[in-house]
């Protein structure tokens, strides 16, 4: 369709060669901090000022691994990982098994008084409320049923924030699929559940799969609801960071190991699931 | 093909023409989901809105039932139109030259070189977005703190001769987190434009080449218009994340030096969990961060019309 690149060669001279010069230096200076993160974290500590240049490995000093393995065999560390992989997990598969059902039925049922696409916004919609407006009355009623510090409350609330998302894109890949398979399952007497349960979810599994990825590393990178709701048993990763800062800012072996041990799996499932993320952003259900 | 997925789905719901059965069946599939919803978020507005008109502070007693929180907003707090301006600027900023601009030309960029790397630098782009805030905020500390470590300084101390290092987050503040969001919002706008552009039909390009119009002419006359919906789009649905962005600034300035980067949403959070604990207060002025938020909502449901955009991708997802 889009036949933009069909041009002739001629044409792709200087004009490209300088687009790719200036996309490649701009990609280089916005992931060098990133780089440098990976070189921090190898170094011994006595390393980490007198390095000079680049900081390659091997070239500039010898590499090590022992911040690695402090950092994972600390107790609070460890702590930290298990509430994130709890709280990510938790929040994903409540999420799924409410989006799931609720995704087949807008996208097959149809029901009278309201459109199916104003249910759908509706879903959406709670994305334009400000998260920071949303805090407070959460913090209170956590603290009025007395989740304030545990994974629950978390998981509770991560799951809301990735249902829209659940919806959303589920839908869509329900509404991909061939209708023919599930109408043959209710002309043999079946009912909807069972078209849901024995054709549309299998059909649906890569996408489900996806689409729960996604909601674990956006349970993952939570911040502002994981600070304000948990004080020392729920902390998750970005908190445990977030409070080393302070103390532990000028160590930057330390503060590089923990970063990146936060951010290998979102970026994984960011690069196994791109499509899905693309689509969630142009269907506004990823907070922007 | 979504279109007429839907199409066939209605017709095989009017065939099974029980009501009864229909209404099981939405109760059982789309109900859960829908009661959740609006549970943690319908109820937390009313919450807000009701504690906004008591006195309830850190101890968590209310003792009566008054507007004087919105009587502070108002009239009394003397720092809250210094606080509205420095948001508005803020937004305006970040909005005009990243959230718009740069994404545009990124996606111009992108869609110029060959589509497989096209794709990468995409890729590469969403990379920070997925991080965990904390961690994006984390190499932004290091890139522009004021010690002569700082990636910032040890490229002008080595590279560029400069003597004494430079503290950006003292002198510019509002630079540093007008471009640690704008980087973020950017690739929004980027991965958004790059599939309008790809789903332009080629051959408007053809017939303006046939016109003679040059590579330019094409952008401002073809690419440009058919944008205007997905620009739109992005313009208000950043207005709406910038008004409310949040996590960057805290990690990043803390909304300091001096208030120097203390946004709407950053006082909102102070006000009410900073060491004041005003909780009646942060919900007051919470309130009117939801205003806008349902109004540019509207908004964008009117102008763009949201649900055409739900029932038929405009966007070709690639």
């Amino acid at each position: 369709m889009a036949e933009m690149a069909a041009r002739p060669v001629g044409e792709r001279g200087f004009g490209e060669s300088l687009l790719w010069l200036v996309a490649i230096c701009v990609t280089l200076a916005f992931f060098f901090p990133f780089y440098w993160a990976i070189s921090q974290g190898l170094r011994n500590p006595i390393d980490t000022f007198t390095v000079s240049g680049l900081g390659v490995p091997w070239l500039s000093f010898d590499p090590t691994l022992d911040n690695w393995i402090t950092q994972l065999s600390s107790p609070e560390s460890r702590r930290a990982l298990a509430n994130s992989t709890i709280v990510s997990v938790g929040a994903s598969v409540l999420a799924l098994a409410l989006g799931t059902p609720a995704a087949y039925a807008l996208a097959r049922f149809r029901f009278r008084r309201v459109p199916n696409i104003d249910i759908t916004i509706w879903f959406l919609s709670q994305r334009i409320l400000p998260p920071v407006a949303t805090v407070i009355p959460f913090y209170l009623v956590m603290r009025a049923f007395g989740l304030l510090d545990t994974q629950l409350a978390l998981i509770l609330v991560n799951a809301t924030f990735v249902l829209p998302f659940a919806v959303v894109i589920l839908r869509q890949t329900f509404l991909d699929l061939p209708l023919e398979l599930e109408e043959a399952v209710l002309v043999d007497g079946g009912t909807y559940r069972t078209a849901f349960m024995r054709v549309a979810l299998p059909l649906a599994a890569p996408s489900i799969a996806a689409t729960a990825l996604i909601s674990f590393a956006f349970s993952w990178n939570e911040f502002l609801f994981a600070i304000t709701l948990s004080s020392r048993d729920s902390l998750t990763i970005p908190v445990f960071i977030a409070g080393s800062v302070d103390t532990r800012g000028v160590q930057f072996w330390f503060m590089a190991v923990r970063a990146l041990i936060a951010m290998v799996p979102p970026v994984l499932i960011a690069l196994l699931a791109q499509r899905y993320i693309v689509r969630g952003l142009t269907l506004g259900a990823v907070k922007g | 093909m979504g279109a007429t997925a839907e199409d066939a789905a209605i017709r095989a719901s009017a065939r099974s023409s029980m009501k009864g059965r229909e209404r099981a069946n939405m109760a059982m599939f789309l109900g859960p989901a829908f009661l959740v919803v609006g549970f943690f978020f319908v109820v937390p507005v009313f919450v807000d809105i009701a504690i906004s008109f008591t006195d309830l502070g850190r101890e968590l007693r209310i003792t009566e039932i008054t507007t004087k929180n919105y009587e502070r907003a108002f009239v009394s707090d003397r720092q809250l139109p210094a606080v509205i301006w420095r948001t508005l600027w803020y937004v305006g900023a970040t909005l005009l030259i990243f959230n718009t601009t740069f994404g545009l030309l990124l996606a111009l960029a992108t869609t110029s070189i060959s589509r497989t790397s096209g794709t990468f630098f995409r890729a590469v782009w969403l990379l920070p977005r997925m991080s965990p805030s904390v961690v994006y905020a984390i190499l932004w500390v290091w890139s522009v703190h004021g010690g002569d470590t700082s990636l910032v300084n040890q490229v002008l101390m080595h590279l560029a001769g400069t003597e004494e290092p430079i503290d950006l987050r003292q002198t510019s503040p509002m630079w540093v987190i007008i471009f640690a969001n704008g980087f973020i919002g950017a690739s929004f706008a980027m991965i958004i434009l790059t599939s309008a552009i790809r789903s332009i039909p080629g051959h408007l390009y053809h017939a303006a080449r046939c016109d003679g119009a040059g590579s330019l002419a094409r952008v401002w006359h073809i690419t440009l218009p058919q944008l205007r919906w997905p620009l739109t789009y992005i313009f208000i649905w950043q207005t709406l994340s910038l008004l409310t962005s949040f996590e960057y600034i805290l990690l990043i300035t803390g909304g300091g030096p001096f208030r120097a980067t203390t946004v709407y949403a950053i006082f909102i959070f102070q006000r009410a969990f900073g060491s004041s604990g005003q909780y009646a207060y942060g919900a007051a002025l919470a309130f009117f961060l939801i205003v806008p938020g349902v109004i540019l909502a509207l908004l964008l449901w009117r102008i763009s019309n949201m649900r055409r955009l739900l029932q038929r991708p405009r966007i070709e997802v690639q």
